[in-house]
């Protein structure tokens, strides 16, 4: 269960339940949206490994890890840690982002 | 990109030397552990820790070459020519976070390391390492690391810093948010600082790990040289938990377990 508190996703700084606030280093990662949420859109649902393998470019892939941070914050992608690996999947908020024009 | 070994072979198929950021590692107590009666289950949870959670760091197609041996753990990130100037911040940057992961999951675990992370010629391809960045590496680990933690060498550490120029705001980079400087000067990776990446909460994993610091330090009080890097650990945890969460005194590791003990000649 997401621990973000719905009333602030769609803010500038998105926040926990408990208050903890959007980390302020992860806003560099928010100009890969486009490019990484177009690839769960085409592989459903991803380990880090599984995205990795892309291809990506070399900016991409090295920023990674923390755009996948940066995305749960924005509730634009969700994870599971059912499996032996985490998986994540695009959330319908996700694919709206990726709808507009600077996503 | 491809598989990170294909930039290791030339065109004629020649191994080739390529500029890489090299993290080298060596797993504490790893030794112990293959030679005593629990063998088979530390391998087992050394399998799951280096395999799950974030991702499989020994991958035969990883973007992140790796090899592992006995204790010890290579992984390096290429510098891609198409980066252009910013190659060795984007490469020394990705695999600092590959290393702040697989340093958390491994600790986590019940396996503390130490490590170095150089910037320099190196070659990794079926087995075969070579070159200065892993020569540099090694030294890191060996000689200047002490302690349970990744250091940077002077190459890798100025690529970090060269990078915070491209912000308004140093301070808040993402690189300022994975590197800590030690009192004797040294860069090192603040792994814990992953716990507060994501929206969960960091208070599991931090008690996870005070408890897994405890449990180092009660079981090599005997053993000065051993119990002063776990030492070191404690003082880390403390400090994360003082800048973070400062009003939460049950995170920190008890000072009843770390505070040496000085004993009466005759008690």
């Amino acid at each position: 269960m997401s621990p973000i508190d719905e009333a602030t996703l769609d803010t500038d700084t998105p926040q926990t339940l408990d208050g903890r606030a959007y980390p302020e280093h992860l806003r560099p990662y928010l100009k890969y949206d486009k490019t990484l949420l177009a690839i769960l859109v085409r592989e459903g649902e991803a380990t880090f490994d599984e995205l990795a393998r892309g291809p990506l470019d070399a900016r991409v892939l090295a920023a990674l890890p923390r755009w996948l941070a940066s995305a749960q914050w924005r509730g634009l992608i969700e994870r599971s840690d059912a499996g032996t690996q985490r998986r994540y999947a695009l959330t319908q908020r996700g694919r709206r982002r990726l709808r507009t024009p600077s996503g | 990109m491809p598989s990170g070994e294909d930039l290791f072979v030339d065109g004629s198929g020649q191994p080739q030397l390529t500029l890489c950021a090299v993290l080298y590692v060596d797993l504490l107590g790893v030794s112990a552990l293959a030679e005593g009666q629990a063998a088979q289950q530390s391998l087992v949870r050394l399998e799951r820790a280096l395999r799950s959670m974030y991702r499989d760091f020994l991958a035969d197609d990883s973007p992140w070459p790796a090899a592992m041996f006995s204790d010890t753990l290579v992984v390096a990130a290429p510098l891609v020519p198409s980066a252009g100037k910013g190659a060795a911040e984007i490469a020394t940057g990705g695999l600092t976070i590959q290393a702040a992961w697989l340093q958390l999951n491994l600790v986590l675990s019940g396996f503390f390391l130490r490590g170095g992370l150089a910037l320099g010629q190196f070659h990794i391809r079926e087995g075969l390492l070579f070159g200065e960045a892993l020569v540099e590496a090694y030294r890191l680990e060996s000689r200047l690391a002490v302690h349970p933690r990744v250091v940077f060498g002077s190459a890798a550490a100025e690529a970090q810093r060269e990078a915070l120029k491209f912000y308004s705001e140093p301070r808040n980079s993402p690189q300022n948010a994975l590197l800590l400087v030690d009192q004797d000067g040294t860069v090192f990776i603040d792994y814990l600082e992953l716990l507060f990446d994501e929206p969960d909460d960091p208070r599991p994993g931090l008690e996870e790990h005070r408890d897994a610091v405890a449990a180092q330090l009660t079981t090599h009080r005997n053993d000065s040289r051993i119990w002063d890097k776990y030492r070191w650990v404690a003082d880390y945890h403390n400090a994360v938990c003082e800048r973070r969460l400062p009003s939460e005194q049950y995170l920190r590791v008890d000072t009843s377990g770390t505070d040496r003990r000085f004993d009466a000649l005759v008690p």
